[in-house]
């Protein structure tokens, strides 16, 4: 199978390593992108882009550790209260983050996303919730409105390679398929993508029931969704 | 064994607020932040169709901030003697002393009110491994039958978090989770499939659906 833009259904369990890099750059340790300090002070790929139309319509994302599937502490590194946040509305990024200090430099109402201190990095998210709009479908769904495409179960390897478009690289491993006509055909051999998470958010026609992700970033939680989408860009295929 | 037995949340207060005492006792007039975070992880890992290991470990880590003039510094440890408490306190004390001064620097926050969590499963904590290892005897039966060899990860982890400061602030936290990771090899490993499912409650694992998936 030749690589190329494919349509994808991609499981929810499928990416604990890969939505991360929304929220943290790899290129700069692993820094956290939407805190308050960053986007003042420039560091965060959306610095200057509150407002924007970043993702697709039907996505958003909440930091929420008050949701049941979440967990965690409903405090931050130095004690203080978390409450949710919206970040991304329908597509607009609309909030970042904040702290006490964020609140002492900027006047910025605190959230209660700190980092236990000292702390040079910034605010961190640490409970991302990302929701389509309106009613979930299962993945046997989701696989059953994909003409022609890949199934991915799992990818591996992720790494960033853009920071400032969040485009990632990887693998994927353990069954990708070929689905024709919403039926899964046949396995294929393993594919390395190199795709923009913001691009790939645009084009999303129906997601799943988000799940607790599984992370080697223990502190970072993400309940994250499956997903129906468009043109997900294979660069090669593996020899296995 | 179930996780119960290691896992005291209210001894794990009391040892909070006693390490707490000797960290204040060192920093005199400086603020003094503490943070103990205890872990307790178990793990069931398979390979092959054969439960191959059985992982338990606990930790406690502490970490201790002190704060004065404006400067501030960070020490952890996860030795909790009398003595290594005072050193860890000392050497934060002498961080902060050389640290440089931030001219932003605000007073340890006081005491905060919480909306509370409910994150802690005693379902989870009491799981004893041979329930746990039934689940995995279940997946490796489905695999046997299907000419496919099972390979994965069982694991709970129980944490419980403490911390307090000078300005009066106290925080706790404790939680359950955890996950079963289950691939399924063919063809000698040349073809495989994958399935996770993660809890916070091992009631809310279906392993069969893991391993049907």
């Amino acid at each position: 199978m030749a690589p190329g833009k494919f349509d994808v259904v991609v499981d929810p369990y499928a990416w604990s390593e890969m939505l991360l890099y929304f929220a943290v750059s790899a290129s700069t340790g692993y820094s956290p992108d939407l805190g308050m300090r960053q986007y003042k002070e420039g560091r965060s790929y959306l610095s200057g882009r509150l407002g924007e139309k970043i993702l697709g319509d039907n996505i958003s994302i909440d930091d929420d550790v008050y949701d049941p599937n979440q967990a965690g502490p409903p405090f931050d590194g130095e004690g203080c209260m978390k409450s949710k946040v919206s970040l991304v509305e329908n597509g607009v990024f609309r909030n970042v983050v904040s702290s006490r200090i964020s609140q002492h430099r900027y006047g910025a109402a605190p959230t209660g996303h700190e980092l236990p201190l000292p702390n040079p990095l910034g605010e961190l998210p640490t409970n991302l919730v990302i929701r389509g709009r309106g009613a979930t479908k299962t993945s046997e769904e989701l696989i059953g409105e994909l003409d022609k495409g890949l199934l991915i179960t799992r990818f591996w390897y992720v790494r960033e390679t853009e920071p400032r478009t969040k485009t990632v690289t990887g693998m994927t491993r353990d069954g990708t398929f070929l689905v024709e006509n919403g039926q899964i055909k046949r396995p294929v051999k393993n594919l390395r993508f190199n795709q923009s998470l913001l691009e790939l958010f645009s084009k999303v026609d129906a997601l799943s029931e988000p799940v607790r992700n599984f992370s080697e970033f223990a502190q970072f939680r993400i309940l994250q969704p499956g997903i129906l989408a468009r043109d997900f860009n294979f660069t090669s295929v593996s020899p296995f | 064994m179930s996780q119960k037995m290691e896992h005291q949340p209210v001894s794990l207060r009391e040892r909070a607020h006693e390490i707490f005492r000797t960290a204040k006792a060192v920093a005199g007039k400086a603020e003094a932040e503490i943070i103990l975070v205890s872990r307790v992880d178990e793990y069931l890992r398979f390979g092959n169709n054969e439960l191959a290991q059985s992982q338990y470990s606990t930790s406690r880590n502490l970490s201790v901030r002190i704060a004065s003039e404006k400067k501030q510094g960070r020490v952890t440890t996860g030795t909790l003697d009398k003595a290594s408490i005072e050193k860890t306190v000392e050497k934060a004390i002498s961080q902060a002393r050389n640290s440089p001064e931030d001219p932003d620097y605000l007073p340890m926050p006081g005491p905060q009110k919480y909306r509370s969590v409910d994150r802690y499963s005693e379902k989870t904590v009491e799981a004893p491994a041979e329930l746990k290892a039934g689940y995995i005897g279940s997946a490796m039966d489905l695999a046997k039958k299907n000419h496919l060899l099972a390979s994965g990860v069982l694991g709970t982890s129980i944490e419980h978090v403490m911390m307090l400061n000078t300005s009066g602030l106290e925080a706790s936290y404790r939680g359950t989770g955890g996950y079963f990771s289950l691939t399924m090899d063919a063809d000698n490993g040349n073809q495989t499939g994958y399935a996770l499912s993660t809890f916070g409650d091992i009631g809310e694992l279906n392993p069969d659906e893991v391993s049907q998936t």
